[in-house]
């Protein structure tokens, strides 16, 4: 055997060797930008055009995308996405020119956490790119079996687009509208032409950024540029086939499919009278039923084809005990119905979404909630918010416009807004100093979101590791502060405040020097690691609520002590949010007061120079401390 | 594949992660190497699927009858009333279910069934059983034996109300997430399940296997869970063909034996009223819980063999080394190692000749050479042919460590090095006495003559004479392997070796922190040195090491005359290779600050608001400078307070956040395992700005010291700083739950230390 038949065998079995265990651990993901791999050019082209019976109206969609390597070979992922309403008809991979046939797309069920069950498939493979300057491209041909399915197109992709044309192709025939979307700030040009009897329309894009994927971010409706396309009409062998034309056209194909529901009234209106036995006010029913399919249906989300728009059966989800959002809206509904009600489902986008109902389209909403008229207006009730109150919102469906069902018609209206009050955290204190401890009783009411958000954590909890994990929210894991005679109300209750008092032992709260005594007043310093690195953030920062925290500490200064100094405390106003921070004396005592409003939950990139200087002066007053010097 | 499910995390709980798929997740643990088709029509699938549950809802097994749970666990949020699982390797002739056409041959059918009935009370658990999820078929490698079936799963679900009465789940209203010809799988949602319910559930595989091929099939019953088990019991039934061999450990019931009319060997177990198992903080689940371990076995010429219809109760360790001994020869001649062996002796051989041309390679240093040349060979070389990876994920890379050592055996053999393989035990697995398996054992190498060398292999950066500290302390067998086209294997008859522990001295943290408050009187500024030594570098190598910085240092050490880079550089053919690598290099170093970032945050538990400087002063890559040594230097606030004219300073804060025992882990009934022996040391010279002077120094001293460690805390001003020397230390790396009170005085003084103040007073 020669030497170099030795490297050989060498180098393969080392191969083997450091193959076998490449993976045993993961390495922790870098936050880095990948400018290593461009998208040089792409090219989509999406045409109408005419079917079968089933489907009379495809959309043939071919796309073609040239990756380049800037910088070193490696291999990326190739997804794309397909379900039940559109096939990919073919996939041909490139590299380096060459059509390359060994690399075999695997097509899978599409797995999200969240969901149970969706008909989401993906088509993926890794697609090599074998030095630098070297190309690989890959071709694919869809069909979107059904016009209403073809919602949207987005410009952006996972890598930099230097350069992207987008075709619609679009026979007289077809009747559709075009919303273009965040346009501003990227070079798109478009120009539409007449070619016989069909129209083209073509989009041309230079130099568009990778799309990056940032926390606590807006939905990409709000960010990237892209097309909304309204497929309104089809005029086809002298027949109309009407799509979402308009509103009214959305809602009778929502509405044909509730008609088909078919839910089991009997089975509905026994289980209605058992919930509401024995109540006298209509309020005290409505929010029973509310209660009970919050308490007792879990929320499992399935998104099937044309299942995923229409609700199952009442009687069947009460049955199983689980539903999607359709599910438990229609549950809500019909038990609200069977004890005497008006009530109706609703169609909602919520806050994820940037469009509204101006644009019928399946992309408007995602949601489906319950609405009850009551004095001729309405509440909602969304019931997979376990334990929110009635008549309480939560942030992703306040203000959201609203498709609610009346009989052949339909009525749009909006979801009320609220103010931070709705969400309200309030802890109020009353110590004295220990030695170098504050000790005394501490009482917290929490509504709202504040309240949900709490109940939801400590439901997902087994029960018992509830009230170590509650002490341990309540002490913000310092084990310095001790929490005992810990008591609460129902943690079951939904329209009543949670209440909670304990008696509190804040160890090393008070740092003693000389005569002199240091009092740290504020446990929770909210917000204090909330500024924003506007070096990295690309987008907008949204607040998952409204937030509104109050809390408040009243000291009884020990006798043999005087005041030295008290913090000058802050006050921050905008119109976005509010931060208020005060100290005073009354009488033998201090009052620390501190109320922080997020009033908008949506804090714009422009804001984030401002923001941060607010968090600065908050950090700022954060750090001063009460100072007694003895008598 | 096979090994057993304990942990080497210190602090992970190996049941509560199981969830809802803790029974599927138990079948998958015994998948198989070959096997069978599956082709099978849906209504054929159905009526088996209907008999199967029939059979298994028929268990004459009191425990499932009983619905009442004890006062002591009424709180519980769930109680496994009875858990049962059966295991069966039988022949063709007794199997029960129909539905499985005939092989070709002789064969044996295999089904592993569990069956868990559990009371639901609060509503997380009910979370937890309300889908479930798992393989419904497979169609395994079919080059074998392409006309046996494939694994089959069924699941049988029942809800028994808290007034009697039971409702079985139609499981065949599921969805397929895959829905295959290779393969199945199912996701059910659980209808109608409330808290206050039983849910009685279980999971049957049914696999078949040619008896002409080799199989081995291991279980483990661990007798403990995140809720108390009322009723646990097992049964096997393996058929005269089979071999069967099982032991008992930590108290864990045995086996009763017995033979049936058709010759096969039928084993039950049970135990009963189990605990919660002590989970958590530094526990090892192999040498604390009580666990019954199963094998059987299945033909084999050449592979490790028992007899036919033969049940063995705790084998002899020295017959797993006979099994050892089997097993390398058949690795040896499978991936033929002696062959690699010899070509990898000749790179390195010239390697050594190239190094001693430079450096004139002294004699005793030749081990160490060959050591790190084929952990280079490994770990560090480029190839044209090599895939780009020079960031982080690099560094996480981990050999097959039986193959490495056996092949640094053989090559250290042939440069006339002798040594042998030591068969070490993990802290975390069975000791020497209680092994089953071959797996059981790890491999360390040790040289032998005038210097004894250790040699491990976990990794990038392991150095010689290392060995992980999970092997301390155990006695061990061990081999020889020598051979080239043809290997022997020899047990060594001398004295077991006994890994000795390390000492805390050893595995060490120490930080030396320059600090001073920033003009802006809010902020600290930190100049940091870390220096880790031992067992504490391992995190830090690999998050913080650069490819690009280790590949030279090494290859310089090694005389290894041309950098790939420069190879690359000099070929026409692969120029721009190096280009790309350079690209690739920029990027890692590009990613290379937030690293540090992250290590700051996990050490002080807070990012810093800035870090100006960092940098790795030695990479910790060789025995002879085996230390981790880097530089930060950053800003921190939150840790300034004001009070009128003065400041207060968290000066705790600058040893970094300390362990904190959570309320359920300040009582302990079980024995300590740590990592390791170890200890930390700060050092803190903290600057005092003009104009003000330090209070409070006299309340930082610590003084406590006990049988298990220490934590101390010295304090002093000198000149116009202060001084802080704190010194925590852990003496051992197992203490007897009686010492727990100790170790909880030494967790609880540096946790307190944490809170510490100074008062910076003006003027």
């Amino acid at each position: 055997m020669t030497t170099l038949n030795l490297r050989l065998v060498a180098f393969c079995g080392l191969s083997l060797l450091l193959n076998l265990n490449a993976q045993a651990h993961p390495a922790p993901k870098t936050g880095a930008e990948d400018e290593n791999i461009v998208i040089k050019n792409k090219t989509e082209s999406y045409e109408f055009i005419e079917g079968k019976a089933d489907n009379p109206v495809l959309i043939k969609e071919t796309k073609s995308t040239v990756f380049r390597c800037d910088g070193f070979r490696s291999s990326m992922p190739f997804v794309e996405f397909y379900d039940d309403e559109s096939t990919i008809d073919d996939v041909s991979v490139y590299v380096n020119g060459r059509r390359n046939k060994s690399i075999a797309p695997q097509f899978e069920y599409y797995s999200v956490e969240s969901i149970f069950y969706s008909d989401a498939r993906v088509c993926y493979f890794s697609l090599p790119l074998e030095k630098k300057g070297a190309e690989s491209s890959v071709e694919l041909t869809k069909t979107i079996k059904d016009p209403r399915y073809f919602t949207t197109i987005y410009f952006s992709e996972a890598y930099k687009v230097e350069s992207q044309e987008i075709q619609l192709i679009v026979p007289d025939w077809m009747h559709i509208a075009i919303k273009e979307l965040n346009f501003e700030g990227y070079s798109i040009s478009k120009q539409t032409e007449q070619k016989g009897n069909t129209k083209i329309y073509r989009y041309k894009i230079l130099q568009l950024p990778a799309r990056k994927s940032e926390s606590r971010s807006p939905g990409p409706s709000y960010i990237y540029p892209h097309l909304l396309i309204l497929s309104q009409y089809a005029e086809l062998s002298g027949k109309k086939l009407t799509y979402f034309n308009t509103v009214a056209d959305q809602y009778a194909w929502y509405r044909q499919l509730v008609l088909q529901i078919g839910s089991d009234k009997q089975v509905i209106k026994e289980k209605a009278a058992e919930i509401v036995k024995g109540m006298k006010t209509d309020l005290e029913k409505q929010k029973a039923i509310y209660k009970y399919v919050q308490d007792n249906i879990r929320y499992i989300a399935f998104e099937d084809g044309i299942a995923g728009f229409k609700p199952e059966k009442a009687d069947q989800v009460l049955k199983k005990k689980y539903g999607d959002c359709k599910g438990m809206a229609n549950l809500t509904k019909e038990l609200l119905v069977a004890a005497g009600f008006d009530a109706r489902l609703c169609w909602i986008g919520t806050n994820h979404i940037a469009y509204d109902y101006t644009t019928p389209s399946l992309s408007v909403d995602n949601h489906m909630i319950c609405a009850l008229q009551t004095g001729g207006k309405f509440r909602f009730l969304d019931a997979t918010e376990t334990y929110i109150g009635f008549d309480q919102y939560a942030e992703r469906i306040q203000g959201r416009p609203v498709l609610i069902e009346d009989g052949e018609k339909y009525m749009l209206d909006h979801v009320p807004a609220r103010l931070p009050d709705q969400n309200t955290d309030y802890e109020k204190r009353i110590v004295r100093i220990d030695g170098t401890a504050l000790i005394g009783k501490a009482t917290h009411t929490l509504i709202g979101e504040s309240k949900e958000w709490l109940l939801t954590q400590i439901h997902s909890l087994k029960k018992d590791k509830l009230s170590v994990a509650l002490q341990s929210y309540l002490s913000e894991q310092d084990n310095k502060y001790t929490i005992t005679d810990l008591q609460t109300s129902d943690l079951n209750e939904r329209n009543n405040s949670l209440d909670i008092s304990y008696q509190v032992d804040h160890k090393e709260a008070v740092a003693g020097f000389g005569n002199d005594l240091y009092v740290d007043l504020d446990l929770r310093k909210d917000l204090v690691n909330n500024d924003i690195d506007v070096s990295k953030r690309k987008t907008d920062w949204l607040f998952p609520y409204k937030q509104h925290l109050v809390y408040e500490t009243e000291l009884t200064i020990p006798a043999d002590y005087n005041i030295a100094e008290l913090p000058a405390g802050l006050t921050v106003e905008d119109p976005n949010y509010q931060f208020r921070i005060s100290y005073k004396q009354e009488g033998g005592k201090i009052l620390y007061r501190k109320e922080i409003s997020i009033k908008d939950t949506r804090l714009k990139k422009a804001a984030f120079e401002k923001w941060n200087k607010s968090i600065a002066q908050l950090k700022k007053c954060y750090n001063e401390q009460v100072t007694l010097v003895k008598k | 594949m096979n090994r057993l499910p304990w942990s080497k995390n210190k602090t992970a709980n190996p049941f509560v992660m199981m969830k809802h798929l803790r029974l599927a997740l138990l079948l998958s643990c015994s998948l198989l190497q070959f096997s069978n088709t599956f082709s099978q029509s849906a209504s054929d699938s159905k009526s088996l699927a209907e008999e199967v549950r029939k059979e298994i809802w028929g268990w004459n097994i009191p425990a499932f009858n009983n619905r009442e749970i004890p006062a002591a666990y009424a709180s519980e949020p769930a109680v496994i009333l009875a858990r049962h699982q059966e295991i069966k390797a039988i022949s063709k002739n007794k199997f029960k279910f129909r539905g499985l056409t005939a092989a070709k041959y002789k064969e044996i059918y295999f089904t592993n069934t569990i069956r868990e009935m559990v009371k639901i009370n609060d509503k997380a658990t009910l979370e937890e059983f309300s889908e479930f999820s798992y393989q419904k078929s497979k169609k395994l490698a079919t080059f074998f034996s392409p006309k046996l079936k494939g694994r089959l799963v069924f699941l049988g679900v029942r809800i028994i109300k808290p007034d009697g009465s039971i409702k079985e789940v139609n499981v065949d209203d599921e969805v397929l997430t895959k829905n295959e010809k290779t393969e199945q799988r199912s996701k059910v949602a659980i209808p109608g399940l409330e808290v206050g319910d039983i849910i009685d559930y279980f999971f049957c595989q049914q696999e078949e296997e040619a008896i002409a091929g080799y199989r081995t099939e291991p279980y483990v019953f661990v007798f403990g869970d995140d809720k108390p088990i009322l009723h646990y019991s097992v049964h096997c039934e393996a058929g005269p063909t089979c071999a069967v061999e099982y032991r008992s450990m930590n108290g864990a019931p045995e086996f009763r034996v017995k033979k049936d009319a058709d010759n096969d060997n039928i084993l039950d177990a049970e135990y009963k009223n189990i605990a919660k198992a002590p989970v958590g903080l530094w526990m090892s689940s192999a040498r604390q819980l009580p666990i019954l371990r199963l094998n059987i076995r299945i033909g084999g010429p050449r592979k490790i063999r028992r007899e036919e219809g033969m049940v063995y109760r705790n084998q002899p360790y020295q017959q797993i080394i006979e099994d050892v001994k089997i097993d390398v020869k058949e690795d040896f001649a499978e991936s033929q190692l002696g062959l690699v062996a010899d070509a990898l002796t000749n790179d390195i051989k010239s390697m050594i000749k190239r190094a001693r041309k430079s450096d004139d390679l002294p004699k005793d240093s030749l081990p160490y050479y060959v050591y790190y040349a084929f952990r280079y060979i490994a770990f560090y070389r480029v190839t044209p042919n090599s895939e780009i990876n020079v960031g982080v994920e690099r560094n996480y890379q981990t050999p097959s460590k039986k193959k490495f050592l056996q092949l640094l055996s053989l090559i250290l053999f042939k440069l006339d090095i002798d040594n042998k393989i030591i068969l070490a035990t993990s802290r975390y697995g069975p000791d020497t006495k209680q092994v089953l398996l071959v797996d059981d054992f790890e491999y360390i190498l040790k040289t032998l003559g005038n210097q004894e060398i250790y040699m491990s292999a976990e990794g990038v950066f392991t150095n010689a004479d290392f060995i992980p500290a999970e092997y301390e302390g155990q006695d061990n067998q061990s081999i020889s392997i020598r051979g080239s086209g043809k290997v022997t294997v020899k047990p060594n008859d001398d004295l077991p070796e006994k890994i000795p522990f390390t000492k805390a001295s050893s595995n060490m943290q120490k930080e030396n922190l320059k600090v001073s408050l920033q003009s802006d009187m809010e902020k600290l500024q930190i100049d940091r040195q870390s220096t880790l030594s031992g067992e504490m570098r391992w995190g830090a190598q690999r998050a913080l090491l650069l490819f690009e910085d280790y590949y030279e240092e090494e290859r310089i050490a090694l005389s290894v005359k041309e950098s790939f880079m420069e190879t690359f550089a000099d070929s026409r053919r692969n120029r721009s290779l190096a280009e790309e690598y350079k690209a690739a290099f920029a990027k890692a170093r590009s990613e290379w600050k937030d690293q540090f970032i992250r290590e700051i945050e996990t050490e002080y538990g807070k990012k810093p608001t800035e870090l100006s400087l960092y940098r790795i002063d030695n990479m910790g890559l060789r025995h002879t400078k085996p230390n981790l040594v880097y530089t930060t230097q950053f800003s921190m606030d939150g840790w300034v307070k004001k009070g009128g004219a003065n400041y207060i300073v968290d000066i705790g804060r600058l040893i970094g956040t300390q362990l904190e025992l959570k309320p359920d882990q300040k009582e302990r009934k079980v024995d300590v395992y740590m990592s390791c022996a170890r200890s930390f040391q700060y050092t803190i010279r903290f600057e005092l700005p003009q104009g003000y002077k330090a209070e409070g120094l006299e309340k930082l001293p610590v003084q406590k010291s006990n049988e298990v460690g220490a934590f101390k805390v010295d304090a002093r001003q000198d000149g116009n700083s202060i001084v802080l020397v704190v010194t925590k230390t852990y003496n051992a790396a197992f203490e007897p739950v009686s010492h727990w009170p100790q170790l909880t005085e030494i967790i609880t003084a540096a946790q307190d230390f944490e809170n510490a103040k100074i008062l910076l007073r003006k003027g």
